[in-house]
């Protein structure tokens, strides 16, 4: 082998395991928190996406379709305990019932307990470890350590019934970094920048040392595949670590546990909501949550048929970027480069594409590898200064707007929702399509409006203030529709849902919380949003004509009571016999008085004696 | 008025509240949506007549139904008065405004609702009733605060006392909201001065002036209270004496000449009670100003005295009366205002001893 080879080998590895530890935080593994959540979210978006995967599989070969069915189990294990000696931070101590892990130095050993005692050795050290009426003493080479309490330890496990995975496959999509490339396909996804469930995997590692477990069952096995997969960091290699045949809920599927340092908190950045949210836009799927603190919460599917199957299209030359045009020549199997133009890119005729390269000066019958960056860029200039056909839009796959209205009344018994699906529109020829929705009333109960946002079926929890699907909410002059607002919000009991679709979600950055402010895309979100209003007001005028309405027709009968009073004392009539007059009449009346009402309400007219504006300037007495 | 008329008004007026009530109770028996009639106020329906030269009201009539969501408080207010006016009457007793309102201030039972939520609900209501019954507050047994003072050489009765109002010492007899029962024993005077001032009338108090003038001085804070007003007419109908009106050389005091001549606008319905048509003016002319050599206690006006003078040169009752048009001009063009206490300047009984002994003599009246 090559020296070089050998030593780019060295330089891989070092640099995927340096690019998660620089990069924690674009990979959204930032604080415990986050990384709680986000190890969960990409086992759901990866079993979510084969459980469609599946059923649309099914679709095609006229089988009964098998709809996403995923369990979502986080519990809290055990104690975490960073080491410390005088100086610095010497490892990590994991202690759960009566197994103790030890991390040191990027590797971890775990044994038992016994009589209060144990040993844990490697190459340079080892560490004694006793415990003595739930005291814990810890000596690194008969030294005494400092032990200081870190974020508790979760286990995690999502269980689906998806089309499970060939067992020789398990390693490699669990175990190693980047595999898979992201740039593969053109098509609407939930994992499309995909920092991958192989991030999960490595954060485990390194946050508790614990290996993935895998169990995976295809249909035409019996038994299931149990795989506990770690990643070799220095070869980012898989390394299965044990193999069994197991038993599997479902005729197919995939489960995966991971072990993590994480941070468990309630509220609209927090697990639960999350989980709710992804119900909300998936109401095709059952959700079975167990939370942390044992409450089990199951999101029954509201819907028994699946979305439309998003189909992948390729890249219009109107978005496409030199590095990945520089890719797509490289990897073309297609042998000129008018071919490539041809057949690997939308909207390109064989005219336009040889009209296209002799421009460029370049010789249609050019290889495609040997195309430089500089003529690559000259062909794409000359492309993108084309007046091309916009991409095709038939390849999105929406959540529906019946579908979300369905979703939001089940999870709140709203007294009002609406949605709002708009035609597809394409950015830098990008293809995506905007949905809303809104909820109100019924268990909502906050005072001002809850934006919920969603990329591709995912909520979004973080990064709000830049995203452009927040700027575009705020954006909207929600008083001009009559709403009451505060700082830009409408208030009231509201929840509102804004979902992109796109075969390329424009994010702001790697940890996907925020989408870019394109103005095509602000605009359409505005455009959908202020429909959406506009029904919302109908809505809100109407409820707040009726209760003026009750409020109104029942004034009769309160005044009825004084008007009784005032009549018998002028009168000497017996109050109680003009009460009854009066009762008969407004009976009588009934009809005549809720078209003055109606009248009265219509004209916006006020009940008050204060209405006459004195014409007089002068002051009587 | 005897005392045995004064029975008789009282059934009568007690008759019209019944009949009130009743019209109201058989509309409802009936099964009809019970209304009360009213001529409409506001400017819409204020004329000046040229004949009897007085604001009146015109003949614009409106109905306030109970069962209409614009109508139904006003008109269980107007009934509740109704009701309150009918006890004071049938027990000979009278109240203020503000009791009045206290009167049906209540909740209406088992609800949130007030009957009246301030005063103005029920000087409103009160004025309303003085239109559907065609009787005044007063005639209501509802009075406003006694003020004002009279001097003078007349002796009345009321309530049975006799009183002599030459011999009110400082203060003056303060002229009650109700005149109507007043019965005038002995009317030595040959007319009445109107002020608009206290201050200027403790001035001719002190110096006697009524005594050597043979006249009567009244005044009170302002605008003319509706028993003063009264009162000028029943002295100017009953004894024919002529009624002066005594103000500042400003357009405010011109608008309490107006008030007092013609009726006012919030007034219109009762301006045959009130307005008194012969009264004349006698404050400070813009003539006046040069003749006492006023000059140098001129007082700038402000912006709202200038608006409120293309104002008053606008109402009908001055439009066509060319020597107030002139007179308004002046001032206008002057741009400013003198006060009568200016005159103090020039000795404190200058106007008993000179201005105005000068003005009857001239018969110097605007009118």
């Amino acid at each position: 082998m090559e020296i070089a080879e050998e030593l780019a080998k060295g330089q891989r590895a070092i640099s995927v395991t340096e690019f998660f530890e620089k990069n924690r935080h674009l990979l959204g593994f930032d604080n415990k928190q986050k990384a709680l959540l986000t190890c969960v979210k990409e086992a759901v978006d990866n079993s979510l996406d084969a459980c469609e995967e599946l059923g649309h599989m099914q679709e095609k070969n006229k089988e009964k379709v098998t709809l996403p069915e995923i369990t979502i189990d986080v519990k809290a294990l055990s104690d975490n305990y960073q080491m410390l000696d005088e100086k610095q931070n010497v490892g990590q101590l994991i202690v759960r019932k009566n197994e103790f892990t030890v991390l040191y130095k990027g590797k971890s050993e775990s044994k038992q307990i016994r009589a209060g005692k144990l040993s844990i050795s490697f190459d340079d050290v080892a560490f004694d470890i006793s415990e003595n009426n739930d005291k814990l003493l810890v000596l690194m080479n008969g030294k005494q350590l400092r032990l200081k309490k870190n974020a508790p330890i979760f286990l995690i496990r999502i269980v689906d019934n998806g089309p499970g995975i060939l067992s020789s496959k398990i390693p490699d999509i669990f175990g190693r970094m980047l595999y898979g490339s992201k740039f593969q396909s053109m098509r609407q996804g939930r994992g499309q920048q995909g920092i991958g469930i192989h991030s999960a995997v490595l954060y485990s590692q390194l946050t508790t040392g614990k290996p993935a477990k895998i169990i995976s069952k295809i249909k035409s096995s019996k038994k299931a595949k149990m795989m506990k997969v770690q990643i070799n960091i220095l070869k980012n290699e898989p390394e299965v670590l044990e193999e069994s045949d197991e038993d599997y809920p479902y005729e197919s599927g995939t489960s995966i546990e991971l072990e993590i340092e994480g941070l468990y908190i309630s509220g609209n950045k927090g697990l639960d909501e999350y989980i709710r949210r992804t119900a909300l836009v998936n109401p095709h799927a059952t959700l079975i949550y167990t939370n942390p603190n044992g409450e089990k919460i199951t999101y029954k599917r509201v819907i028994d048929t699946l979305p439309k199957e998003p189909l992948s299209i390729k890249p219009h030359p109107e978005g496409l970027e030199i590095g990945i045009f520089m890719r797509i020549l490289k990897n073309s199997t297609e042998r000129t480069v008018a071919s490539v133009l041809e057949n690997e890119l939308s909207r390109v005729s064989r005219a336009v594409a040889e009209q296209t390269l002799k421009s460029a000066g370049i010789d249609t019958k050019t290889k495609p590898q040997d195309i430089d960056r500089v003529q690559a860029n000259s062909i794409l200039k000359a492309l993108q200064s084309l007046d091309l056909m916009r991409p095709q839009t038939d390849c999105l796959s929406p959540i529906g707007g019946e579908e979300l209205e369905k979703s939001l009344k089940k999870e709140y018994s709203p007294e009002f929702v609406k949605s709002v699906t708009r035609k597809p529109e394409v950015y830098r020829g990008m293809p995506f399509q905007i949905e809303v929705a809104v909820a109100y009333g019924g268990k909502i109960q906050n005072d001002k409006a809850i934006l919920m946002r969603f990329a591709n079926k995912i909520p979004l929890l973080f990064d709000s203030s830049s995203c452009a699907l927040t700027q575009s909410f705020l954006g909207v002059d929600y008083a001009r529709y009559g709403l009451k607002v505060e700082s830009k919000v409408p208030i009231g009991p509201l929840v509102f849902i804004i979902h992109i679709a796109s075969v390329w979600v424009p994010y702001t950055n790697e940890s996907k919380n925020s989408v870019a402010s394109y103005p095509i895309i602000i605009k359409e979100i505005k455009l959908a949003l202020q429909e959406l209003v506009r029904n919302l007001s109908v809505f809100l005028n109407r409820k707040h004509k009726s209760s003026l309405f009750q409020e109104r027709i029942s004034l009769f009968d309160k005044y009825g009571i004084e008007l009784a009073y005032s009549l018998s004392k002028l009168t000497d009539i017996d109050e109680k016999k003009v009460k009854a007059k009066i009762e008969g009449l407004l009976e009588k009346k009934k009809e005549e008085v809720k078209a003055n009402v109606e009248e009265s309400l219509s004209k916006g007219d006020v009940i008050s004696s204060k209405i006459e504006s004195d014409t007089s300037t002068e002051e009587e007495e | 008025m005897d005392s045995k008329e004064i029975e008789e008004s009282r059934k009568k007026r007690l008759s019209i509240l019944e009949k009130l009530g009743k019209d109201v109770y058989q509309q409802i028996e009936k099964g009809e949506n019970p209304y009360l009639t009213l001529p409409v106020r506001g400017l819409s329906n204020v004329k000046y007549d040229t004949e009897s030269r007085m604001i009146t009201l015109g003949s614009g009539l409106s109905r306030r139904y109970f069962l209409n969501v614009g109508h139904v408080r006003k008109f269980i207010q107007t009934m509740a008065m109704a009701a309150v006016s009918r006890e004071l009457i049938k027990s000979d007793k009278h109240t203020s405004l503000r009791s009045a309102f206290y009167q049906v201030r209540r909740t209406i039972p088992g609800t949130k609702i007030d009957v009246v939520d301030d005063q103005i609900e029920t000087n409103k209501a009160i004025e309303d009733l003085e239109l559907i019954t065609d009787l005044t507050r007063e005639q209501l047994n509802i009075n406003a605060n006694k003020n004002g003072a009279v001097a003078g050489e007349v002796t009345i009765e009321d309530r049975g006392d006799v009183i002599d109002w030459s011999k009110m010492g400082s203060g003056g007899w303060a002229v009650p909201s109700n005149v109507e029962d007043l019965i005038f024993r002995k009317v030595d005077a040959k007319f009445v001065i109107y002020m608009e001032k206290a201050t200027i009338w403790d001035r001719l108090n002190e110096d006697k002036a009524w005594k050597k003038l043979h006249c009567i001085i009244i005044a009170s804070q302002g605008q003319a209270t509706r028993g003063i007003r009264r009162l000028l007419q029943r002295l100017s109908r009953e004894h024919n004496l002529p009624v002066y009106v005594l103000t500042d050389g400003d357009i405010w005091g011109v608008y309490i000449y107006s008030a007092i001549k013609f009726g006012s606008i919030a007034l219109a319905h009762v301006s045959d009670k009130l307005s008194l048509p012969e009264a004349k003016f006698m404050g400070l002319t813009m003539e006046d100003i040069d003749k006492y050599g006023l000059r140098r206690h001129l007082i700038k006006f402000k912006d709202v005295d200038m608006a409120r003078i293309k104002q008053i040169k606008n109402y009908d009752w001055f439009k066509n009366n060319k020597k107030w048009m002139e007179e308004l001009d002046k001032m206008e063009k002057l741009g400013a205002k003198v006060e009568l206490d200016a005159f103090t300047a020039k000795g404190l009984s200058f106007m008993t001893e000179t201005y105005l002994p000068e003005k009857l003599k001239d018969k110097n009246f605007l009118d």
